[in-house]
């Protein structure tokens, strides 16, 4: 258990730092510009808090915003640990919430205890099967990883929206609603806090977080994955295969992907709509930057982001500040994000205490 | 007679961070001599000769030329003092004919006016003074590297240079063109000038030298006059013990290992860098492969290894032919590999020197059970091979960045022979690499052959591969121009054939 604490124990609570740390500068910075335009701090960020966190039903509201992003955020971690840049988490997350919605409403009939396993096993195969189609082009065309999956996102997307105008068209009762028949009462997913939208759809999430957690770390193939990510040419000369492991990861990025969908249209809309999840692929790669790609620290990487979607309906409301301030603060925190030099201030200062500490156990200097 | 001495460099102390690259150093040099300084890779020689060329200050201790103290704090100033320095790659500008390269930097000018009729004179003085004869108006770019030495050497001269520094000058040379240097040098002393001669090649030294200082770890372990001294005994200097070379034991070569047949291999730019290539690798020896660096030996090795496809032929292990397996399968047929860029092939620099180390053995017991990791097997296995190897490190979780060239190169090779293999393949296996981890990587692949394993050695330090080789192969242009026994094998015999010259010409 040493060990275990030794090695991803203290990479965890460099994380989780990591993400405080982030985000207490962010809003500093924000600050700056609320005091600038004039505008009461105290007010703003208390509405906000109470937005995401006020109430049991705005804290439901900020666990139903975080759900999807676990997921795409996850998605995107599994592959960019393996050296892939994968963002075609959004194409695979509306192909996978198409197919849980249409096993939700072509089979009516099944109890919950199938139809839902069903419905997140369909959302899981298409997902992958989409994913691993970037892969095929990736591997075979040598092609750039980031236009093919974001190229793949439009056509998934769209795809999705000619499926539900054409094929499975529904004169609903808001006339051309864009939206698929609703999903058999069984196929929804059971609500944790009645009448909100948090659902058991949250452990699907932390054991998904576990999983890829254990993958990363205790199997041979995600260490693998680790080597194939940080230099490629090393890990051909010594034998692995490259191709196939990433073809695995392809594949389990698009089902995690896919499952989030289902989630989403079992869990809350009930339904397919087009265009629902606009922006979740992209918000999830902020996550996952944000968790440094710790499948540990994504949910909470991801509830902070929830709290931002969640409590920016408030600030609009009671801190007469318009909902955009949330947007600002996220782009202020992807630019710590990008700029490196904040994680490599904290390496030097972890590199000298290691020096210290060395040097006091007479390492150095020995020679 | 009673020489003065030139140059005095006295108790010179230099230390860089842990290590001690001149501990407490003293060279004197005569004047008209040529004063080789040896010492393996590492001794210091370069520091030394870098504090008298003024490009880094000694922690202490005081430098005399010719009677008066020198306190130097730039090269500027050292070759306004008469210093000279050739180093082992050429500062050429080869767009630039040979003429303005020897005066760049300092041209003949008053005001700022440049004379080139006052530079030709001068240049033509230089040349009859010393009997050189290099093409001024050619454009250097096209020079054999031996002339291009030549210009170095007239640069350092026309700079005013008295007392010369030749930084293993025979490095880049064929033993051809290492002849026609030593006549240079002996022109430079018979004119009186003094040329410090730092080398590890002891044949040359005994050949061009009057005196000798060795040094070796820092220190200097003594001068010696050449008169005194044989090759075997500054060898022995050197590397401060007895020179019984690598000791082996007389053990018969089995049967082929490894059989390259009619191999052919594109480069990565896409022309022929292997050509027609055959050899064998049989169990209890090690084939050495020489030659100039860039003649295809990279894309063999990595066609041997299969991450670069063979275009035709074919390749066997152990009698099984393996021509388009993946590199999986060749590994798991016995095959070790220790790549010649250990930064871009042979490790995971940002991870922990763990995981470097056991990923040969990642889907093996107790590594790993049924595809899940065992990670406290790991570091215990990881620790015992840091131990075995004695890899200076805190610990195996320090990240394998932190080490030194040697201690990364030993995680190299301790994790490719943790798999036991029967034929392992060392690409430059002590380039950068200090002499102490030289040695123990040079006596580890000889010790795998003693135990009746197949080693292919390719390296570009010929010394190396005639030191440690059973048989030689020589590579030129992507072919094989020779093969000999190393009993059979000299210096200008590879020598020859490393510039695909015809092994006979010699004899005839």
């Amino acid at each position: 258990m040493k060990s275990f604490w030794k090695r991803n124990g203290k990479s965890l609570v460099f994380d989780l730092m990591r993400i405080l740390v982030i985000i207490v500068i962010a809003f500093l910075l924000n600050t700056v510009v609320l005091l600038i335009s004039g505008k009461d701090v105290g007010l703003v960020y208390s509405s906000l808090l109470r937005g995401a966190f006020g109430d049991t039903y705005n804290f439901a509201r900020t666990l139903r915003w975080s759900l999807p992003l676990v997921f795409t955020a996850l998605a995107f971690s599994v592959s960019e640990r393996c050296g892939i840049f994968n963002i075609g988490a959004e194409g695979q997350l509306y192909l996978g919430a198409f197919a849980a919605a249409w096993v939700g409403f072509t089979f009516p009939n099944l109890p919950s205890i199938i139809v839902i396993p069903f419905a997140m096993i369909m959302a899981m195969i298409v997902g992958m099967l989409w994913s691993l189609l970037a892969g095929w082009l990736m591997e075979r065309f040598r092609a750039s990883i980031i236009v093919v999956t974001l190229m793949l996102n439009y056509i998934a997307i769209l795809f999705t929206e000619y499926l539900t105008r054409y094929p499975f068209y529904v004169p609903g009762t808001l006339g051309d609603s864009g939206s698929t028949a609703y999903i058999s009462d069984a196929a929804y997913l059971t609500k944790i806090i009645p009448g909100t939208n948090a659902t058991t759809g949250i452990f699907i999430a932390l054991i998904v977080a576990a999983l890829i957690f254990f993958f990363n770390n205790y199997t041979v193939a995600g260490y693998e994955c680790r080597i194939i990510g940080s230099n490629e040419r090393f890990a051909l000369f010594s034998g692995l295969k490259v191709k196939k492991r990433r073809m695995m990861v392809f594949a389990i990025s698009g089902m995690i992907a896919g499952l989030g969908g289902a989630i989403e249209v079992l869990g809350v809309h009930g339904r397919f709509m087009v265009s629902f999840a606009s922006g979740l692929g992209f918000d999830g790669i902020v996550v996952s930057l944000l968790a440094n790609g710790n499948p540990i620290a994504i949910p909470f990487a991801a509830l902070f982001m929830g709290a931002m979607s969640g409590g920016s309906i408030t600030v609009e409301m009671f801190g007469n500040v318009p909902k955009a301030m949330t947007d600002i603060l996220m782009g202020i925190i992807i630019m710590i994000i990008t700029v490196r030099y904040t994680p490599a201030i904290i390496q030097t200062i972890k590199q000298r205490r290691a020096d210290r500490r060395a040097m006091a156990a007479g390492y150095l200097g020995k020679e | 007679m009673e020489q003065t001495y030139v140059l005095e460099m006295q108790n010179i102390v230099k230390r860089f961070g842990k290590t001690l690259a001149n501990d407490n150093v003293s060279l004197r040099v005569k004047q008209g001599e040529v004063h080789a300084l040896i010492g393996e890779n590492g001794a210091g020689k370069s520091t030394l000769m870098n504090i008298l060329y003024g490009l880094i200050k000694p922690d202490s201790g005081s430098i005399v030329l010719q009677g008066k103290p020198l306190s130097l704090s730039s090269s500027k100033e050292a070759i306004k003092n008469g210093i000279g320095m050739v180093h082992q790659h050429f500062m050429l500008a080869p767009s630039l004919t040979v003429a303005e390269n020897i005066v760049l930097g300092h041209p003949p000018t008053r005001s700022n006016i440049w004379k080139p009729s006052k530079l030709k004179k001068r240049l033509d003085e230089l040349q009859s003074e010393f009997n050189f004869d290099v093409p001024l108006n050619a454009v250097t770019g096209g020079l054999t590297v031996g002339l291009m030495q030549r210009v170095e050497i007239i640069k350092t001269l026309y700079r005013g240079a008295k007392l010369i520094i030749l930084d293993e000058p025979t490095a880049v040379l064929t033993p051809q063109e290492a002849e026609e240097l030593f006549v240079s040098i002996r022109r430079l002393t018979k004119a009186g000038n003094t040329v410090i001669f730092i080398s590890h090649k002891l044949k040359e030294v005994m050949e061009i030298s009057d005196t000798i200082t060795v040094m070796r770890a820092g220190k200097v372990i003594g001068t010696v006059k050449k008169e005194e001294v044989d090759a075997e005994k500054l060898a022995q200097m050197m590397i401060g013990r007895e020179l019984a070379g690598v000791k082996r034991a007389d053990n018969a070569a089995g049967d082929a290992m490894l059989s390259v047949q009619n191999f052919k291999v594109l480069g990565d730019d896409g022309l022929t860098a292997v050509d027609d290539m055959s050899f064998e690798v049989r169990f209890g020896e090690i084939v050495g492969i020489a030659g100039v660096e860039g003649n295809g030996q990279t894309e063999l090795s990595e066609a041997i290894l299969g991450v670069r496809r063979s275009r035709e032929g074919k390749l066997f292990l152990s009698q099984e032919e393996v021509t388009n397996t993946s590199v999986e399968n060749r590994l798991k047929k016995g095959l070790g590999f220790i790549a010649q860029d250990r930064v871009k092939e042979g490790l995971s620099l940002g991870f922990s020197i763990r995981d470097n180390l056991i990923l040969k053995l990642r889907r093996q017991k107790p590594v790993s059970d049924r595809g899940i990791m065992h990670w406290k097997n790991a570091s215990t296995l990881s620790r015992e091979m840091i131990e075995a190897y004695s890899i200076k490190a805190n610990s195996d979780d320090e990240t394998v960045s932190s080490l030194s060239g040697g201690n990364m190169q030993k995680v190299v090779v301790a994790r490719e022979l943790s798999t036991k293999p029967k034929l392992v393949i060392a690409c430059q296996p002590t380039r950068g690499v200090d002499i102490g981890a030289s040695e123990y990587i040079r006596s580890m692949l000889v010790k795998l052959r003693d135990e009746g394993n197949a080693v292919l050695l390719i390296s570009a330090d010929l010394d190396e591969i005639m030191e440690l080789s059973d048989r030689i192969l020589v590579m030129f242009e992507g072919k094989k121009t020779g093969e000999l026994l190393s009993a059979d094998a000299n210096e200008r015999r590879i020598g020859r054939l490393m510039f695909g010259r015809n092994d006979e010409e010699e004899t005839a």
